[in-house]
């Protein structure tokens, strides 16, 4: 059964924030959530830091049998995780 | 210290490039393996939340020391830079460190039990040292990480995907491949690889370096 939840990083997702964004992400799926949705659209910046925050919590969000959607991102940052291969194994809804 | 507990990308490197029978590092094209520990050490900073970067540059999160003597030199370096620089220059700057560094690494693995110093007799004369693994439990747990991943579609965690980056792009990883199992997870392995930008770097650096090799050996070419 799948549980979602919401999320929505604003501003800058790297080495400053991604802690802070991943132990958010990581509490929502402590409990019976098991699917986030990550609301991209007041996302200005992403950096590798901030990729693997993404990457990280879709693994987790899979091992409980759910699935991270990375929603909305900015054109900027589409191209990033387009360029880092995220579309291939992240939902992408654009 | 985290990076005591676990081995380091570089040492999981080095202990992978080394010859189970002969204890050498085995033979790589020019600098290739050089780039390789550049990379390893970047890498290793970026998950220890010491730098990050992006496609246009490489940055300083934290100066605070690791704990571990060659990433807390790497680190020095790179925050002693006043002005930012890409990714690929911070490669190739560090890559001239490289068979200094793959030394001291191979001298730290010898120092925690997982390798051992042995000396071998080269045409019968020149003593030459090696480093044959102790039991070789960890080469094997590194390389079993490495298979299960490409024979698998788990998302892969970010220090195994970047691990797979340096195998890829020394070529490490076609030795450790037969060419039936390489073709059937080549897809496998450039998705891995594509997912972090300094994997993605060091394949590039390393294509331009192949490129600038054999256009030394072949000038007319190119």
């Amino acid at each position: 059964m799948t549980t979602s939840a919401n999320y929505k990083p604003v501003g800058r997702l790297d080495g400053s924030t991604a802690a802070a964004h991943e132990k958010s992400l990581q509490e929502l799926l402590a409990g019976e959530v098991n699917s986030i949705a990550i609301n991209l659209s007041e996302l200005d910046y992403v950096s590798s830091a901030g990729l693997r925050v993404l990457l990280v919590v879709a693994k987790a969000a899979k091992a409980k049998g759910g699935k991270v959607v990375l929603v909305s991102p900015k054109p900027a940052i589409l191209d990033v995780l387009k360029l880092s291969g995220f579309d291939k194994i992240i939902q992408i809804d654009v | 210290m985290a990076a005591a507990a676990r081995l380091t990308l570089a040492e999981e490197l080095v202990l992978v490039a080394l010859d189970d029978e002969t204890g050498s590092l085995i033979q790589l094209p020019p600098l290739y393996f050089e780039l390789a520990l550049a990379a390893a050490l970047v890498m290793e900073l970026s998950l220890n939340g010491r730098i990050d970067s992006d496609p246009e540059r490489l940055f300083v999160l934290s100066s605070a020391p690791t704990g571990n003597a060659i990433l807390d030199e790497v680190l020095a370096e790179i925050c002693s830079e006043p002005n930012a620089q890409s990714t690929k220059s911070w490669l190739s700057r560090l890559s001239e460190y490289g068979p200094a560094l793959c030394e001291r690494i191979i001298r730290s693995l010898v120092e925690r039990g997982v390798l051992r110093l042995a000396e071998k007799r080269l045409l019968w004369v020149f003593k030459t040292r090696v480093y044959p693994p102790t039991s070789g439990l960890e080469e094997r747990e590194v390389k079993s990480r490495v298979m299960a991943l490409l024979n698998n579609d788990e998302i892969p965690d970010p220090r195994d995907a970047l691990l797979i980056g340096l195998l890829r792009g020394t070529g490490i990883l076609n030795l450790l491949l037969t060419h039936a199992e390489l073709d059937r997870v080549r897809p496998r392995i450039n998705q891995i690889v594509t997912l972090e930008q300094v994997s993605r770097e060091l394949s590039e650096a390393l294509r331009e370096l192949g490129i600038s090799l054999a256009s030394s050996v072949y000038p007319a070419v190119y």
